[in-house]
């Protein structure tokens, strides 16, 4: 047994140092708990460990699996159980607290962070002078710019992780509150923040390419490397990361795109960002560096935390590096366009389209308005399905050819056709802008099959008109609404009723850009318990500080 | 933490609140007091999974809804005893069992599927549905449920989720974690949280559903799930090939994607687990085969047609020969049974087997085989290879004999044996060195406690003298310290065992015999079963023995033979 305990260490410590993992479908359980230090780092243990506080206070839940136990760090559960022997063996007056709440109290583990205050060091006053002597000392007078006009906050370039790290670290000496960017297109996403931003810690001079082994369908790039800039280097390989983020008009990047978490027309078959990521490195709150994931398709050691902070909007951390699941570039990719001025006949034949068995990349449909912008001579008038399939040749003419028939054999009025150069199409619809400072954004999901009813609502809700800018992902039910404020109370009184019926198809409603006084009264996100306190239980094991982005998601208890 | 085997004994069980009699009324309050189990032998079944590590619960605890598991939660909280989830209980690794204590939720009741979605390619569904039952419900809506971990038949969806499962099918489909839409969870506070939704992959906020994938139960309990379905694909088909080396199958590997074909599936075996499956199960594959090469694809019939085409195409550019395409159903099928065969048919090369379930960036695990097979011979431990080259995923599987894991246990065994075997004789008035038998018979313990016994099947792989060599190692190196006249008299001694020169040898090599059949009939006595090679041929055995010696022995293997009929009946 002995010589199989030594050999099987063995196989798992060449498979790490090959860049692979040691469980990639079965699990870690008990039976490779100890192994989980092969390829987690202590500090990478401790986050799962905060997450799993996070969860589980009292670390009742299936106790002693994946994470072994830390040098110098108990898990949660050990003093839980010591309450809990102590309270049924002797009830004496020690244990009168509630069972949770004791066994918190008595913790003198360092995983914990049970009672994280939330402004830390506000008291302390911020001198502007003083944080960019000590930020240009770290990266460069250069690479730091003032913010804004009133010189309060500065936009710092950190060209390394080191660098990143020391003003993190500085960050947390001084109780300044960083705000993560890249192409700055999501720059005023969720809540307004509760604290005015002291630094905006841009990632764009961080954009190498660290790794990629085309054999292996895998890259390693820095956050700060933008999506258009990536994918035209790895396309000499013949492969790509299969994103087309919206808002991106080349300046997107992709630590922003995964941090936003939000997927395009094809995520409807690629999937969201998060489902390319198989890995990351991440700076959290006080510079310290973990890593989550790993690099390879298959693998399932440990809490995948990049789940954490795709979407997280720079709430939990600074991602630092990712590492890409890629696909090879299909052959071929060709679109069947369809045009209608009744948006509800094109839904029809979508429905049709996807109960076929075809397997077409985007299904989306657009508005009038959405189909100007795309400035695409073939589409003039009404709206528009575009169908889009990527293959070898002959199965992209093949399936092009029955969506064809089909939503021939749907539409009464309108027209079908066929466009072979379409990469323009799925460019300038990726690069819509999502709103200016007048602008009024908002997304939703639903229900594929309930879009019709949901087009219905908005109808309604406008009077009746729905000829505005909108697009949806019929294969997926996403939709996005895009427009110019207009009066307040109307705008949020709409927004909310909205929500409502969105919410009672099982679906959400998201604002994504909006003046401030909507976001106020509406709430961006419209997170309700218990998911919004489990959210923030999460942000105070991680980011106990509050110095990541702090209020952008309005947990429920922030009031 | 060693790992040990346990036949009839199981751990002691653990004791927490959750023994206490007023915290399992509390409990049969909540689920009804037929789904509150506390009896030793109902709770057996609830101990292990397939790691065969045994920790019972202190009860297992059936719940019928997200409320009661909420309710058990809040129960748990309050008096502070560990819960466990449990699945259909096939994992791997220990995960569903309570290492701890505590009691063990079983989500067995929570089996029904709750909604099929065919307009928008979605199923709803309770934790405790079978993924075979899933798999099966979509299919006659034309719909498909792609992840296929092989234990499929008897796992559940909410174990599947819980420990992010894989299967064959990952290469194209990915795993299962791609096709989670969202969750309701009961969080270890007893909350429920609704993540993610019932819509399309619908995440506002951190990904919480995500974070539940592969969290193995450790952050709540998965109380429904809504999951992605694809259309069934119009058609599939299957080329299997036969290689020389494992590297030469490995490296078609590239090109399927280079001549952009991206195959459902693409499964080695390497040349024991081929052994296995056709001695067992005679598929006809040639046993000079290093690797056995199953490449799937599906799509549209026009795409698998030439995606097949292609497949073979580059099969046989790259070494592989006997290439056989599927044209229908069944001979496709008939070419996975061969994978399926796998599991059972390995059994054969050990009663044990440990698992190792490695991953390496694909283009790496031609040198990933090179290296287990040096790792292996050098710790003198046989393996068998096979796995996912689509994802680089192998799985390692060390074969062992339960004898091996005894060995150390029943150090000495062979000299008591010896003992009484050569008193008898010599009370026969047979003229026998006692002394002889006694200092060769402990030597002999000693080296074989050392080396373990191996398997047969790597005795038969790396020779005989492979198991000589190691033990006549594992003897020098314990009589190092002896000094060296006493090493060369205790050598001879060893060697005359070896060579079974003198009948004393030979009366030690049939004490190591009996003392193995003594140690069978005591785990047959406990319930174990499969040990039946052990027993063949081992009264007809000749030992080279004569006379009284002769009749000693024989005497003593039919005593063993007629208990063992005992216990049958």
């Amino acid at each position: 047994m002995a010589r199989v305990k030594e050999a099987g260490r063995e196989i798992m410590e060449t498979c790490v140092s090959a860049g692979g993992t040691i469980t990639g479908e079965h699990g870690v359980g008990l039976d490779k708990s100890a192994y989980l230090p092969l390829i987690f780092s202590t500090d990478s243990l401790q986050a799962m460990l905060r997450v799993r506080a996070a969860f589980d206070p009292t670390g009742l839940c299936n106790p002693g699996k994946i994470i072994p136990a830390l040098k110098g760090c108990g898990e949660a559960r050990v003093v839980a159980r010591n309450g809990a022997t102590r309270r049924a063996d002797v009830e004496t007056t020690e244990t009168e607290q509630p069972y949770s709440q004791t066994s918190i109290q008595r913790s003198d583990v360092p995983v914990l962070q049970q009672n994280a205050p939330t402004h830390p060091r506000l008291s302390r006053a911020f001198v502007p002078e003083r944080a960019f002597d000590a930020l240009a000392r770290t990266v460069g007078p250069e690479h730091v710019e003032a913010f804004d006009n009133d010189g309060e906050a500065f936009v710092v370039s950190p060209a390394s992780a080191g660098e990143v790290c020391e003003v993190l670290r500085l960050a947390e000496v001084e109780g300044l509150c960083v705000v993560p960017a890249g192409g700055e297109t999501w720059l005023d996403a969720g809540e307004p923040l509760r604290r005015a931003p002291h630094i905006i810690l841009r990632t764009t001079r961080m954009s190498r390419i660290v790794a990629h082994e085309p054999a292996d369908l895998v890259a390693t790039v820095e956050a700060g490397a933008t999506l258009e800039a990536f994918n035209s280097e790895i396309r000499r390989a013949g492969q790509w990361l299969a994103l087309d983020p919206p808002g991106d008009g080349g300046l997107a990047t992709l630590g922003g795109i995964v941090a936003t978490g939000t997927g395009g027309a094809q995520s409807y078959v690629y999937g969201a960002p998060r489902a390319h990521v198989l890995g990351m490195t991440v700076a959290l709150a006080g510079g310290k560096i973990i890593r989550a994931g790993g690099r390879v398709v298959k693998n399932v050691a440990g809490y995948d935390l990049c789940k954490l902070f795709a979407g997280s909007y720079g709430t939990l951390g600074l991602i630092l590096d990712l590492t890409f699941k890629l696909r090879p570039r299909p052959p071929r990719e060709a679109t069947v366009l369809a045009l209608s001025a009744d948006p509800d006949a094109l839904l029809e034949a979508s429905r049709s389209l996807r109960s076929a068995p075809l397997l077409p990349v985007a299904i989306e449909l657009l508005s009038p308005q959405m189909c100007a912008k795309l400035d695409a001579p073939c589409v003039v008038e009404g709206c528009a399905l575009l169908v889009r399939f990527a293959g070898t040749d002959e199965s992209v003419a093949d399936q092009m050819e029955r969506a064809r028939e089909i939503i021939r054999g749907q539409l009464k009025q309108g027209s079908v056709e066929i466009v072979y150069e379409d990469a323009h199409l799925w460019a300038a619809l990726a690069a819509t802008r999502l709103g200016n400072d007048e602008g009024l954004v908002w997304r939703a999901c639903v229900r594929p099959g309930d879009l019709g009813a949901l087009l219905a609502e908005i109808r309604n809700a406008y009077g009746g008109k729905l000829d505005s800018c909108w697009h949806a992902g019929v294969g997926d039910g996403r939709f996005r609404y895009i427009e110019r404020a207009g009066d307040e109370v109307v705008d949020a009184s709409r927004l909310r009723s909205l929500r409502n019926f969105v919410c009672g198809l099982g679906g959400s409603l998201v604002i994504e850009h909006a003046p401030e006084a909507i976001k106020r009264s509406s709430g961006a996100w419209g997170l309700t318990a218990p998911t919004a306190s489990l959210m923030r239980r999460v942000k105070e094991q991680l980011d106990p500080g509050d110095m990541f982005s702090p209020g952008r998601f309005a947990f429920a208890s922030d009031g | 933490m060693s790992r040990s085997i346990h036949f009839a004994d199981s751990r002691k069980r653990a004791r927490t609140a959750a023994s206490e009699p007023e915290v399992q009324a509390r409990l049969r309050e909540i689920v009804g007091a037929e789904h509150v189990l506390v009896d030793e032998v109902r709770v057996e079944p609830y101990a292990q999974d397939a790691l065969k590590e045994k920790f019972p619960p202190e009860a297992v605890v059936l719940p019928g809804s997200a409320n009661e598991v909420a309710a058990i939660l809040r129960l748990a909280n309050e008096r502070g005893f560990p819960v466990t989830a449990r699945g259909g209980g096939v994992g791997y690794t220990g995960g569903a069992v309570p290492v701890e204590g505590g009691i063990v939720v079983g989500t067995d009741r929570m089996n029904r599927i709750r909604e099929i979605d065919a307009d928008n390619l979605l199923v709803v569904t309770e934790p405790g549905v079978t993924t075979y039952a899933l798999q099966q419900a979509v299919e006659e809506h034309g719909l498909f449920y792609p992840p296929d971990p092989a234990s499929y038949k008897n796992s559940y969806i909410g174990g599947n989720i819980a420990e992010n499962a894989g299967g064959i099918r990952s290469a194209k489909y990915g795993v299962t974690k791609h096709y989670v839409l969202g969750l309701e969870v009961v969080l270890p506070t007893g909350e429920i949280v609704v993540a993610g939704g019932r819509t399309s992959k619908n995440v506002v906020g951190f990904d919480l559903t995500g974070l539940m994938c592969g969290s193995e139960g450790m952050l709540g309990i998965i109380t429904e799930a809504t999951l992605r379905l694809l259309p069934l694909p119009e058609a599939t088909r299957t080329v299997r090939a036969t290689f020389r080396t494992m590297k030469e199958a490995c490296a078609c590997v590239p090109h399927f994607t280079r001549a952009r074909v991206s195959p459902v599936a693409i499964e080695v075996l390497d040349s024991h687990a081929i052994r296995a499956v056709e001695s067992e199960f005679a598929f006809g594959i040639g046993l000079e085969a290093g690797a056995l090469l199953l490449v799937a694809v599906d799509g549209s019939p026009a795409e698998v047609e030439r995606e097949a085409r292609v497949v073979a195409e580059v099969v046989r550019a790259g070494g592989g020969y006997d290439v056989i395409r599927s044209e229908t159903r069944e001979e496709e099928e008939r070419l996975w049974d061969v994978r399926r065969a796998l599991s059972p048919a390995i059994k054969k090369y050990g009663t044990l087997k440990f698992n190792e379930d490695v991953v390496v960036p694909r283009s790496r695990v031609p040198e990933l085989i090179e290296r287990v097979d040096e790792i292996a011979r050098r710790h003198a431990t046989f393996v068998v290879n096979f796995g996912h080259l689509g994802d680089g995923n192998i799985h390692v599987n060390f074969m062992c004999d339960r004898a091996d894991a005894e060995a150390v246990r029943r150090a000495y065994g062979v000299a008591l044996v010896a003992m009484l075997l050569a008193d008898e004789v010599a009370a026969r008035g047979v003229e026998v060195d006692v002394e002889r038998v006694l200092r060769m018979a402990l030597l002999h313990d000693l080296a074989e406690a050392r080396t373990g016994d191996m398997p047969r099947t790597m005795v038969d792989y790396y020779g005989a003298d492979a198991r000589r060599h190691a033990e006549r190692a594992a003897f020098d190196d314990v009589m190092r310290g002896a000094g060296a006249a006493r090493s060369v008299r205790y050598g001879e001694l060893h060697e005359d065992y070896e060579q079974r020169a003198s009948m004393e040898a030979r009366l030690v090599k049939a004490a190591d015999i009996v003392d193995l059949l003594a140690q069978a009939l005591a785990f047959e006595r406990a319930g174990a079963r499969g040990l039946d090679e052990f027993w063949e041929g081992a009264e007809a055995r000749d030992f080279k023995l004569e006379g009284a010696a002769r009749e000693v022995v024989g005497e003593v293997l039919s005593a063993l033979a007629c208990a063992r009929e005992e216990i049958k009946k």
